[in-house]
């Protein structure tokens, strides 16, 4: 059924409406309340004809109002995508954040989080009734007007109000919904550069001994001012990460390094790690190196190097270590330290091709791995040294994690997010919902000008 | 039948109710007029029957004059809008 089917209907609707008042009017009961009925019924009748002759005359209207007001509906779609995206991706960055508060220290964290994710979720919803409304609006408003028509133009005043509400809401919210953008970017100042900023680098990289081995199941110690700030178990394959998932790092730190290896602590190259690093970038690599040591096997065997003498013809094969130590002092003997789990047996020791006894000057435990030190003492200012070992399985230090969460950052980013989550659910639902309103009062007073009930509480 | 030819069926109607409910309105304002009755009341009555029934009857017949009147004038004034001002 076409526009022109409707409008077919309502002008025999108003026909009816006029001949039904003239009936009325010429009935022979002298009753004055029936003649005066029967009157409204032809005034009704003549004014709904103007107005079905007047909808090409209101549909040009409406595009000359739109015209004059600047109302752009692809802005206004333009304008909501771009929220919707804007609260999509402060959505992930607060999931993110929620997520790497899974530590049990931090609940108390989460639930201003929950807070800000409920704030999103319906500012989301408000944002996506604007768009369904503003595509009804967009593509319906003119069977709207023909509804509001038929309603109109119904005899005896039976659907008077609502027709003349259609109407007029239509035409409002087809010149009006468009200059939503305009009416809500004036009110909000404060939130013209909306988006969480989570300023949490990530630092990650490979703990290298002296021969350019990787060192796996170490522990690496970080320290402030002398304080220990965390504790971090690198992983099998060698490799550290600090932030990504697992610390919120605070916005500036400096924290000097120290790598644990079975009871051991060395320093690494470089010996701190700083917010420096990856600045201005989010995520960066920095390995750390260990000159001290020598890991064979995966960190199954280690070699504390002595202090005073350097390592040349390093090789690894596979269950044998070989290298010349070469002494840059007089001394006559060095010291030359193999520490071990558990799991690893030392089968023989050769300094200059000729067998060592290694014998175990103690055992201990560290962080559930029993450790074996054996100490042979190297004579001469170059010894050739070969260790054959065998490994039987990798071992794990159960070592209790302590991660690094900056709280004072943490929550200055929370109130951050509050205040975010308010600024949202101000401009995105309390300023939509109030210029809704405003149109919605504006419609029904048009609405009264069509005829129709206008405003059921009076303003003036 | 659609139902616009319903409503036209049901309008025709109407219109032929109308114009005897017209000469009925006109018969029975004339009975009280002329009735040998003296009552000035009833006589009055009659009176303002017969001419309500006159007055209904010429807007009766000028009913579709003036739709088509109406229509001719909104179509006349319905032209194309002039462009918005441009700022």
């Amino acid at each position: 059924m076409g526009n022109d089917d409707l409008l077919l209907i309502a002008f025999n609707l108003a026909l009816l409406t006029y001949n039904l008042g003239i009936v009325l009017y010429s009935l022979p009961i002298p009753l004055r309340s029936i003649k005066k009925w029967g009157i409204s019924l032809v005034i009704d009748g003549i004014s709904t004809s103007i107005l079905i002759s007047c909808f090409t005359l209101i549909l040009s209207l409406i595009t000359f109002l739109q015209g004059l007001l600047g109302a752009d509906w692809g802005n206004y779609f333009t304008w909501i995508g771009g929220r919707i995206t804007l609260i999509f991706s402060s959505f992930s960055v607060l999931t993110y954040i929620s997520s790497l508060l899974k530590y049990p220290y931090t609940p108390f964290l989460l639930s201003p989080i929950n807070v800000v994710l409920g704030y999103l979720s319906t500012t989301l919803s408000a944002l996506r009734l604007l768009m369904f409304l503003g595509s009804f609006i967009l593509n319906y408003y003119k069977y709207l007007i023909l509804l509001g028509i038929i309603l109109y133009s119904l005899p005896m005043r039976v659907g008077k109000n609502a027709g003349a509400y259609l109407i007029a809401m239509s035409l409002v919210l087809y010149v009006g919904l468009p200059l939503m953008p305009a009416f809500v970017e004036g009110f909000q100042t404060s939130v013209s550069g909306m988006g969480v900023g989570l300023e949490n680098p990530e630092i990650s990289g490979y703990v290298i001994d002296i021969s350019g081995g990787l060192v796996p199941y170490a522990v690496l110690n970080l320290y402030e001012n002398g304080e220990l700030k965390g504790a971090i178990l690198v992983s099998d394959s060698g490799k550290y990460n600090l932030g990504s998932g697992y610390d919120l790092l605070p916005k500036k730190f400096n924290y000097s390094v120290e790598l644990e290896l079975y009871g051991f602590s060395f320093i690494t190259v470089p010996n701190t790690i700083s917010s420096e690093v990856c600045s201005p970038a989010q995520s960066c690599a920095l390995n750390l190196t260990v000159p001290g040591i020598i890991t064979a096997a995966y960190g199954k065997l280690l070699i504390l190097m002595p202090n005073n003498a350097v390592v040349s013809n390093f090789e690894l094969r596979d269950g044998e270590v070989s290298l010349t130590l070469i002494s840059d002092s007089n001394h006559s003997e060095l010291r030359l330290i193999s520490v071990y789990p558990e799991s690893t047996n030392i089968r023989s020791l050769t300094v200059n091709d000729e067998d060592v006894s290694c014998y175990v000057s103690s055992r201990f435990n560290w962080y559930g791995v029993q450790v074996s030190i054996c100490e042979v003492l190297v004579s001469g200012t170059a010894a050739r040294v070969k260790v054959i070992y065998e490994s039987l399985y990798n071992v794990r230090p159960t070592i209790n994690e302590r991660r690094i969460i900056a709280v004072d950052d943490m929550s200055a980013m929370l109130m951050n997010a509050i205040s975010l989550g308010i600024a949202f659910i101000f401009s995105l639902v309390f300023l939509p919902s109030l210029y809704m309103t405003l149109l919605l009062s504006m419609s029904a007073s048009v609405a009264k000008f069509l005829g129709g009930r206008g405003l059921p509480i009076k303003i003036s | 039948m659609s139902i616009a030819d319903f409503v036209r069926d049901l309008t025709v109607q109407v219109v032929t109710i109308s114009w005897f409910i017209f000469l009925l309105a006109w018969f029975v304002g004339w009975a009280l007029k002329g009735s040998p009755v003296p009552f000035y009341r009833l006589k009055r009555t009659g009176q303002s029957l017969i001419e309500d029934a006159v007055i209904a009857a010429f807007w009766l017949a000028l009913g579709s004059s003036i739709f088509s009147l109406i229509s001719y004038i909104t179509s006349n004034v319905a032209q194309p809008m002039p462009p918005p001002p441009q700022p």
